[in-house]
């Protein structure tokens, strides 16, 4: 696909509902009361937020070491079943509540070296250095602004109506469906850039040690859980393969629908370049509040998610520890009312079927002018 | 060998992104990453301290006499880190070792130690360290102490009569009063076990400080001794003094205090430009704890400005370094982050 984002393009209208909902002093207000949440949870973490992470990774490598013994009696279909269960929910822990949590440096006021952003690598085929920028950076720092964060539509689907319309696009439903099973792998490329590699936008030259890096751990990965273990399991070969094939395939959907759900469903906003210049700290919590979306659900549902139900909570607060954000839900939602501001929180299926129908629409050409979200007039 | 390295190796492959230490973790704490420690014994040393036994995982390697490990616990879920003094004797890979922890009445860690850990739990430990070792031969021995500048030493003594020291020794110890020295029943047994002098002033009860005269009185031949020191900064000094003018064999100190910093300073604002943070650090407050209130991990070992295990470079702006007492503004200076302080801006490559 080679359908270039021309930021500048006249036909589109700057229209920020962004500051609609709030008056410049109303919006320093309600960022004062965001930091207030903030500074009030920072400061009460103790030894039981501690002990909540490294129950979590007891846990999840628990659960890796049964997933992957039971594999090797994987000839037998409880067996398999079990193992693959253990060890699908291991990698979505492990990719989730932890690794992703850890690298956002929600874990390092603890000072332990060993569950720190500076040192965490996880069990996935994007490095550490790869994806602490094309996620904790560009896409936190430019949350929904199109064009600049680059996980609106990934490069290759077409998310907003900001985005111009190319018959490629009609394939949409078949490319979503390859982004949702192999989403390590396209999250592992995304920060090349490929795109804009093809488009000349940027040299291959400064992207080459980059994709050496992105090699050797694809290499380490694929040799540990498609060579390794597969061989450590003699004549079973090919059900630990299978298994451990299906652990991923179950992490990558996983992963790519809580991710999905997250900033996509109808209700979210996009923003344009010109909304973030000169952005304050208020504006920008503004614009993460509304540019994302929860995922309402139980205690476990919200574990098993890392805690990207509170999508809001954690662009709000992407260093704070994750155990901490449903009762920072609580706060932010009120202050969402107090303002009159909206809240975006549905049950899992909701907001899921929200983003699929978008996936489908957008395949199409924009029919109408229609707006980007809702503008307050419409909420 | 061989074995072992490729179990290792192709254990690494399996466990990626990981360590089997990782899982390895999971049946036994000790089994974790890094050096680590477990606490079998807590004991009262006096009204205001307490001596820990440490039995040590398979990563140790030993330590000498003298020697110093920097310890670490968790407080309130918080890693915080100090070195203290083994007070064991020589001891090898498996072997137990002991430190003295003396209660200071603001000092977190040492109150935690004293009040708040417990036998059975594990602590994190980092390689020993220091220059603070006793001769290869027998020489005649003139060892210096005060207050809780005596644990370092008394690893030593435990170490001397277990090796059968054959040349004389003096040691010199000064406590506030007889309550609150440190060793003294333990220490006095050995003296006499050993045939050592042992000479124990009390200047809270009136004893005579250290003097030239006293020292000639008591230790005739100690301008050929082999002198340690370790005490506070008053007593230190005059010894050092003292064996500059007169002293013939070689000295070794041993500091215990990190140097007092004064809120001369004007503190400021330091980046660290990896983690890119910014923090507003006070004239009080060392570069290495503003890094690590800030959510940093930076290398460092004694925290005091002996060991320059926290060297890092200086990209701008200028720093104080309380030990040195001087400013250090030069662009790409390495410098002792837990004795310098702000002044003004800096950014430092944390
Ligand atoms: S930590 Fe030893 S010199 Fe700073």
């Amino acid at each position: 696909m080679n359908t270039a984002l021309k930021l500048a393009e006249p036909e589109i209208t700057p229209q920020s509902p962004v500051f609609g909902y709030l008056n410049a002093e109303e919006l320093e207000q309600f960022g004062a009361e965001i930091d207030a949440v903030r500074q009030r949870i920072l400061s009460s973490l103790d030894e039981g937020d501690a002990a909540y992470i490294r129950r979590i990774i007891r846990w999840q490598r628990g659960l890796e070491v049964l997933g992957r013994g039971a594999l090797f009696l994987g000839i037998l279909p409880p067996f398999w079943l079990l193992g693959t269960a253990s060890l699908s929910v291991a990698k979505i822990l492990e990719n989730m509540e932890i690794g992703h949590n850890v690298m956002h440096g929600q874990w390092d006021w603890m000072r332990d070296p060993s569950i720190h952003s500076s040192t965490w690598e996880w069990d996935n085929v994007c490095p550490k250095e790869e994806w602490k920028h094309s996620h904790n950076f560009m896409h936190h720092k430019w949350t929904n602004v199109v064009g600049m964060d680059r996980d609106v539509g990934y490069g290759i689907l077409r998310m907003s109506e900001e985005q111009p319309w190319h018959p490629a696009y009609l394939f949409q439903p078949i490319t979503n469906a390859l982004l949702a099973s192999f989403f390590q792998w396209g999250v592992a490329l995304h920060d090349l850039e490929t795109d804009r590699l093809r488009r000349g936008e940027r040299k291959w030259s400064e992207v080459k040690d980059k994709w050496r890096r992105i090699r050797k751990k694809m290499g380490k990965q694929v040799l540990k859980d498609y060579v390794l273990f597969p061989l450590l399991a003699g004549p079973f070969f090919l059900p630990v393969l299978l298994g451990n094939a299906t652990a991923n395939l179950v992490r990558n959907l996983w992963s790519y629908a809580i991710i999905f759900c997250g900033h996509f469903p109808e209700g979210t906003h996009e923003f344009l370049p010109e909304d973030v210049e000169n952005e304050t700290q208020a504006h920008w919590y503004l614009r993460q509040m509304l540019g994302s979306a929860n995922i309402t659900g139980g205690p476990l549902f919200h574990i098993m998610s890392g805690n990207l139900s509170h999508q809001i909570e954690h662009h709000l607060f992407p260093d704070m520890p994750s155990n901490r954000y449903a009762e920072a839900a609580k706060e932010v939602q009120a202050i969402c009312e107090k303002y009159g501001l909206p809240y975006n929180a549905k049950p899992f299926w909701a907001q899921f079927g929200s983003v699929m129908k978008k996936v489908l629409r957008l395949s199409l050409p924009n029919f109408s002018s229609r707006s980007k979200g809702p503008t307050p007039q419409q909420a | 060998m061989a074995t072992m390295n490729l179990l290792n190796r192709v254990g690494a492959k399996l466990a990626t992104p990981l360590l089997p230490n990782a899982y390895a973790e999971l049946i036994n704490p000790l089994w974790g990453e890094g050096v680590r420690a477990k606490v079998v014994a807590i004991e009262p040393e006096g009204p205001q301290a307490v001596s820990l036994t440490l039995k040590p995982n398979h990563r140790w390697q030993g330590a000498r006499a003298g020697q110093h490990v920097r310890l670490g616990v968790d407080i309130k879920g918080v890693r915080h880190q100090r070195c203290y003094s083994l007070t064991s004797a020589d001891s090898t890979l498996s072997q137990r070792i002991t430190l003295t922890v003396q209660r200071h009445p603001h000092g977190l860690v040492s109150q935690y130690i004293n009040h708040g850990l417990r036998v059975g739990d594990v602590v994190h430990v980092a390689p020993a360290q220091g220059e603070f070792v006793l001769p290869a031969n027998d020489e005649p021995l003139l060892l210096i102490t005060g207050g809780s500048g005596i644990t370092p030493v008394m690893g030593f003594l435990r170490q001397l009569a277990e090796q059968g020291w054959q040349a004389p020794i003096l040691h010199w110890h000064f406590a506030p009063n007889a309550e609150v020295s440190l060793f003294k029943t333990e220490r006095q047994a050995l003296a006499k076990a050993q045939g050592w002098q042992l000479h124990e002033a009390y200047p809270e009860q009136g004893d005579e400080g250290f003097s030239a005269a006293k020292l000639d009185e008591l230790f005739p031949q100690w301008r050929n001794a082999h002198v340690y020191v370790c005490g506070p900064a008053g007593l230190a000094n005059a010894v050092v003094a003292l064996h500059e003018e007169e002293g013939r064999g070689p000295l070794v100190q041993e500091f215990f205090q990190p140097p007092a910093i004064a809120a001369t300073g004007e503190g400021g604002e330091v980046t660290f430009t990896r983690a890119n943070k910014t923090v507003q650090a006070p004239a009080t407050t060392n570069l290495l704890e503003a890094a690590e209130a800030a959510g940093l991990t930076p290398e460092h070992g004694c925290r005091m400005g002996i060991c320059y295990g926290c060297l890092t470079t200086l990209e701008s702006g200028q720093v104080r370094d309380h030990a040195a007492d001087e400013i250090i503004d030069t662009e790409g200076a390495l410098v002792r982050i837990c004795v310098c302080t702000a002044e003004g801006n800096a950014a430092l490559a944390l």
